[in-house]
Order: C-alpha cells, then structure tokens, then sequence
C-alpha cells in the first residue's frame, strides 16, 4: 500500500491560507469526503494532521445540521 | 459575555409570515433573556441531506449572539417548544466573524443528480461546452437557404467539388434562390441532393418520355392559351 502514497501531497489549507475550514460551506466540505459521504483518510488528501482534526470536527458539524449526509445512496452501473 | 453561533432551521411548510413570527418569537426570547443580538441572516430554502422528521426542505437561520451558558439553555427550551423549528444547533467561538464577508452556502443538490454514465466531474471550462456548438449536419432546404454558416459547413461535410468551394455563402444563396433545381445546386447539400434524386434520377425512361410529350403537350396548351387572350383582345 505503501507505493501509492509516495508522492508528497501539501495540506491544501496550509498552502492556502484564504481557505478556512468552516462547517457552514459544504461544497469546501465535500471535497474531503467520498461519494458515500465518509470522510476520506489524510493519506489520500494529504492535509497535515492540525487541519485534518478540525477538518473533521467541521464535516460532522456539517452532518448534524443537514448540510452534509451522513451516508448517500451511491448507485452504480 | 462568550460568543455564540446558532444554526436552526424552520419547517417548510410555514408560509413566509409564520417563518417571520418564529423568527421574531426566537429573537424576543434571547432579548428577555438578556443576550445581545449580533447578526441574523436568512439563508432561505434549502434542500436538506437526510430527511428530518419526514421533511425534505427547510429554511436555515443563522444567529450571532453574545451571552452567557443559561442564555443558550433559554434558547434551546425554547426551540423545542416551538413546533415550527425542525433542528437547531449552537456553537461557541472565539471571535465573531465578519459579518459582511458571511455568504450563504450554495444548495447541495446542485451536484448530486449527476449520472454515473457521465463520468468524472470536469473543471468548469468558460469557453462554451462542445456538445452545444456542433450544427446538424442534414439541414433541411429551407434552412439552407436562411443561414449562411450552416451551408459553408454542409458543404465542407459532403464531398463537394471545386466549384462548390470556391462559391462563397451569398452566392449559393443566390444560385439557389434562382434556379429552382438544376443539377449544380443539387450536389452542393447532402439533403437536397436527397430529395431532388428521389424526384428526379429515380424515374425510368418511361416517364423521361412521358415528361417529354407533356412538355410538348404544354407547349400546344400554351399556345393555346395564348391564342385565346388575343382572340379575345
């Protein structure tokens, strides 16, 4: 598993400091999250540990007030 | 006095007064109670991600408020007596936004009904989308003779001679427009070409010579009608 995680990824917020993590803006949010609505692991979108914290707490603030699903129906061919 | 920040939303089904008045009832509460009001902004209707008590849609309200810990108390009590409020949800922070910069998120279901057939989403692209700019190759006759760029690409399209070509749009109108269906013309489009062969090459030499003594025919009737009007004159 190890060979597709070689290339070095930067944390999108620490490179970019105009994009905050804020609950209330889900298609920021969506971006971090699957098709199913599960919260993708830090390896695969590599933000840095601090940004992935608040990063979840803001998706599952975003779930508890229906901004974000807590699970799609993703139906495939 | 600690800073909050409160999300709530409103069953749908209230008409916009009974929107206002839980609103208005919401706002005198946090005022009786002696917490300072900030900001209020009506995001409006909006489609929920999961259905909240068998409601689909629901209008969101965002509060700022300064106060302290039995004011949200206060708050929350309220909201669960009020029955028009679906959820609600209250946050502290460390400093208020800016209130001006604050802008409502855009809907979700936005994205959402994209076929997988489709494929992945592609970065928007401002240059216009390719699936609208193609013209329909098989333009019928009239259409041909009205629009200029839809002949120049018909008869890119069909394999046409150099004298095709080298006619420009104004000219292929004019031709067209006077000589009803001579042999040159009809080469030029695929679909005329269609439908002057089905009238013209498919019949036999049958109705070649039948045409011809009609022809002849015409011509006597011609002349007789044209002997008739001077007889009269």
């Amino acid at each position: 598993m190890k060979m597709f995680t070689y290339r070095k990824k930067i944390c999108k917020f620490c490179e970019n400091k105009k994009m905050q993590i804020d609950y209330k803006n889900p298609t920021m949010l969506r971006r971090f999250v699957t098709e199913q609505g599960k919260i993708l692991p830090r390896r695969i979108t590599g933000t840095c540990a601090r940004h992935q914290r608040s990063l979840v707490t803001a998706i599952k603030r975003a779930r508890n007030i229906a901004l974000l699903p807590y699970h799609n129906d993703v139906k495939n061919a | 006095m600690k800073k909050y920040e409160c999300l709530y939303i409103v069953n749908m089904n209230y008409d916009s007064e009974g929107v206002s008045a839980v609103t208005a009832r919401v706002e005198t509460v946090l005022k009786n109670v002696g917490a300072e009001l900030a900001n209020s902004q009506h995001w409006g209707k909006r489609k929920l991600a999961y259905a909240i008590d068998k409601e689909r849609y629901g209008n969101y309200i965002l509060l700022h408020f300064q106060g302290e810990d039995p004011n949200v108390t206060e708050l929350h009590r309220e909201f669960e007596i009020e029955s028009g409020v679906l959820h609600y949800m209250t946050i502290r922070l460390d400093e208020f936004p800016d209130f001006e910069t604050l802008s409502v998120p855009q809907a979700y279901e936005t994205d959402r009904k994209r076929p997988y057939s489709q494929g992945p989403r592609k970065p928007y692209r401002s240059d216009g989308d390719s699936r609208t700019e193609t013209p329909a190759p098989a333009a019928p006759v009239a259409s041909v003779e009205t629009s200029a760029p839809k002949e120049e690409a018909v008869v890119e399209e069909t394999a046409a001679p150099a004298e095709v070509v080298e006619e420009t749009a104004a000219a292929v109108k004019e031709e067209v427009v006077e000589t009803a269906a001579p042999a040159e013309v009809v080469e030029e489009t695929a679909a005329v070409v269609e439908e002057e062969v089905v009238e013209t090459v498919a019949p036999t030499e049958v109705v070649e010579e039948e045409a011809v003594e009609s022809v002849e025919e015409s011509a006597e009737t011609a002349d007789e009608e044209a002997e008739k009007p001077a007889d009269s004159e």
